[in-house]
């Protein structure tokens, strides 16, 4: 079988090589090259490529614009509320679920299913529940308990970005939690035996066991988390449409094409490329970090 | 069976591949014919669009590909994915001026009037004036779908059960012709009307209405007099700014051209504009009674668009400011309401030396906003065969027995170039009809505005910071036109 493999390994990998070249790297390279063209969605401004080479326009356009550089801190905020959040209900779901006997993996389904929605379709519930269960209902004077700031949560910047990470939670943490739940069983029981011979209480055991040997799933649940977070598009068009300032980076850049006639989509390549290097950077430290922490057993 | 597996693994693997190399392949030509490409970007009459291609080809003989796009989808992404592909539309939809740049820039817009096919041509030039897709006022781009208008929604039963059955046709034509003041007064009754019910006198137009005393039919559920969209900036963005921006610009292409000196006269119009609205939203009633400016006017789950024609058929409200594409909606909901609908115009407190197209304050609140909303426009790109189909095709589709079978029967549109014999189908449709006939229609600059502003800007602007506010000074209408100025002053120079 190895042999076979050996033998026939690039005529496997092609459809996969040839799908990532078409899907990802080509377009991705060619994005690069427009962002620094006035390139209008079907043609260039000023005739072919070359004569619409605009050097770093693109890019000094992206930073003055106060819009974009709004956005892509909205976007960082967020970004850190949503990961937290994801993080810890995702990994205190799968701690409850390691424990118990009965109906896991009932509970299990059960925490996974809105990930199955669809971005938007979750925004329009997420808005209604926003808009009349927690305005009217849950945290109005009249309500359960009145809360102010769990009112009208779509119609300031600063609660738009928790009523976001909210929804979003609500959406990953089931999924995180299976990645979670993975490390968890992969963790041997005779180390919690172990140290509870020793006199290792609870706490001690989740801080020197579970948790130094749980970073290869923590290393990639926030990897997923944080892109998703940065990349986060429909939810964010669907529950505020970018209104009060809780436009993320991704609706800045779809947006920057309808701002002004014609199209121009050079700027808006620029903006999805300084967001690339952004996430990339982002990414690849959080990588680099957390697998530093990661032990071998 | 190992070997067979391994086997199978290849195979499969170079047939992807091959799949993936190969890349579409397909023919533009069927028995000998170019096929005619076209785009709609009316997605809600897919199958009726299709319909009318299948009939061409079937009389013409001539092979045609109908693209469109999925209801109440963005038409302009898939268009430009369409124009970059292998076989671009020789027909394609362009909504108005603001998209006319883009593909006359790209050099993809034809100027019709370079055509020579005499009853083309004769079509082009009975475009009316102020329908035509142009920049300079020569050269033409496009032929309108249909003609769409807005204004205030009023249903004729309410008008009776408020002021008698005697009374509603009179009501409603002096609601028609009567002055800024005489409406806000009616309003201001109206309102006072559905707190307490009494027998009160409201003049308009030189005639003097009296309440009924008691409340009776719909006018029992009334809640307020306006039912309003506060979540929806295009409501008031795009079509109740387009009221005020007729006061300086006559057409779409003047706004687009506009001067920085034009652009300061909008002042005065946008300081009654925002007074208007000041005036209509606190006298808004929603499904819990009247409801004040504040954070509840602009929720999606109270008062959206959907909401506020439901409340309008159910007859929470007197008066909403809506379009006929909004007719349908409102049948799904009462279609007895639909059929008694008509519009009223939307007033604002001008004055005349505001107004600088030659109209005066009290002609202008007698006419409603009537424009295209979207363009048939020919690749000029696409080969010489294909825009002589197109011609054809455009040619064929504006013969008066095609007008009436498919714009009116199959689109329930209203045509351009309706005529008193056009038999329209819907209330609304009629309406527009008579004031079209009449001459007092007014145009859509806003879609000569930069970019998105008139909703994203302006309107977005309003929502937020505004239509929450409790009360507005002089100082807020004045701002708010400052506001408004600057903005797109900012996006032209942007632009340029």
């Amino acid at each position: 079988m190895d042999r076979y493999y050996k033998r026939w390994f690039w005529l496997l990998v092609l459809p996969a090589i040839l799908l990532f070249v078409c899907i990802i790297a080509l377009p991705f390279l060619i994005g690069a090259v427009y962002s620094f063209t006035s390139w209008r969605g079907t043609y260039f401004a000023g005739g072919s490529l070359a004569q619409s080479f605009v050097g770093l326009d693109n890019y000094r356009s992206a930073f003055a614009n106060e819009q974009f550089v709004h956005a892509l801190l909205y976007t960082t905020l967020y970004t850190v509320v949503a990961v937290i959040a994801i993080n810890l209900v995702a990994l205190a779901l799968a701690l409850m679920l390691n424990n118990i006997r009965r109906g896991a993996g009932l509970f299990r389904t059960v925490f996974f299913l809105p990930n199955m929605l669809g971005g938007l379709a979750m925004g329009f519930v997420w808005q209604f529940i926003f808009q009349v269960v927690y305005t009217e209902l849950l945290f109005s004077p009249d309500g359960i308990l009145h809360v102010e700031f769990l009112r009208y949560m779509t119609q300031d910047g600063t609660k738009a970005l928790f009523a976001l990470a909210i929804m979003t939670t609500w959406q990953s943490a089931g999924y995180m939690m299976l990645i979670y739940i993975g490390g968890l069983n992969a963790i041997p029981g005779d180390l919690y035996e172990a140290a509870q011979i020793d006199g290792a209480g609870p706490v001690r055991r989740f801080f020197k066991i579970t948790l130094p040997l749980l970073m290869p799933s923590i290393t990639v649940v926030l990897f997923l988390t944080l892109a998703n977070s940065f990349k986060l598009l429909d939810q964010n068009v669907a529950l505020t449409d970018g209104a009060f300032g809780s436009r993320l980076i991704a609706l800045q850049i779809l947006r920057t094409t309808q701002d002004i006639t014609p199209p121009n989509y050079g700027v808006a390549q620029a903006q999805a490329v300084i967001f690339f290097v952004i996430v990339a950077i982002i990414s690849l430290l959080q990588v680099w970090l957390t697998r530093r922490k990661e032990v071998e057993f | 069976m190992h070997t067979h597996r391994k086997a199978w693994m290849g195979v499969c693997a170079a047939l992807l591949s091959a799949v993936l190399l190969s890349g579409c392949t397909g023919t533009d030509e069927k028995d000998g014919q170019e096929t005619l490409y076209l785009f709609n970007s009316k997605g809600e009459n897919a199958e009726q669009f299709q319909q009318m291609c299948d009939d061409f080809t079937a009389e013409t003989g001539i092979p045609t590909n109908a693209f469109s796009v999925g209801s109440g989808q963005d038409a302009i992404e898939p268009l430009r994915a369409q124009m970059n592909s292998k076989n671009p539309p020789a027909i394609f939809s362009m909504q108005g001026i603001k998209e006319l740049h883009e593909w006359k820039e790209s050099g993809r817009a034809l100027d019709l009037t370079t055509v020579t096919d005499p009853d083309f041509k004769q079509i082009v030039d009975g475009i009316p004036a102020d329908l035509r897709l142009t920049t300079d006022g020569q050269a033409i781009y496009g032929i309108p779908y249909n003609v769409e208008g807005y204004g205030f929604m009023v249903d004729s039963q309410m008008i009776a059960d408020l002021f008698g059955a005697d009374n509603a046709e009179a009501v409603i034509a002096a609601l028609r012709d009567c002055s800024y003041e005489e409406f806000q007064a009616f309003c201001e009754a109206a309102d006072a009307y559905i707190e307490a019910p009494s027998a009160a006198s409201v003049a308009l137009s030189g005639n003097t209405f009296q309440f009924l005393p008691q409340k009776t039919g719909r006018a029992q559920k009334l809640t307020g007099v306006f039912a309003f969209a506060g979540s929806e900036d295009w409501t008031y963005g795009d079509h109740l700014v387009n009221v005020a921006l007729n006061a300086v610009f006559a057409t779409a292409a003047e706004a687009n051209a506009a001067t920085d000196t034009q652009l300061d006269s909008l002042q005065g119009p946008l300081t009654a504009y925002a007074e208007a609205l000041d005036f209509i939203t606190q006298h808004v009633g929603g499904l819990k009674g009247a409801t004040p400016r504040g954070s509840d006017l602009i929720s999606a789950a109270g008062f959206g668009y959907d909401q506020s024609v439901q409340m309008y058929a159910d007859g929470n409200d007197i008066f909403l400011q809506q379009g006929n594409w909004a007719a349908e909606n409102i049948a799904k909901v009462d279609a007895e309401v639909a059929n008694r609908s008509s519009f009223i115009p939307i007033k604002l407190p001008l004055t005349d030396d505001m107004i600088k197209t030659g109209k005066t304050a009290a002609e202008f609140n007698r006419c409603i906003p009537v424009y295209a909303p979207n363009y048939y426009a020919i690749n000029a790109k696409a080969s010489e065969t294909a825009q002589q189909n197109a011609i054809r095709f455009l040619t064929w589709m504006q013969k008066p027995e095609n007008v009436q079978k498919y714009i009116v029967g199959s689109f329930r549109a209203v045509p351009y170039n309706a005529t008193p014999d056009t038999e329209l189908t819907d209330s609304l449709s009629k309406s527009i009809l008579q004031y079209m006939q009449e001459g007092r229609t007014l145009s859509a600059p806003y879609h000569g505005t930069p970019g998105t502003w008139s909703s994203d800007v302006l309107g977005r602007k309003l929502m937020e910071e505004y239509l929450t506010k409790a009360d507005w000074t002089e100082a807020d209408y004045a701002a708010i036109a400052e506001y408004g100025i600057s903005t797109w002053k900012e996006r032209k120079a942007a632009q340029s």
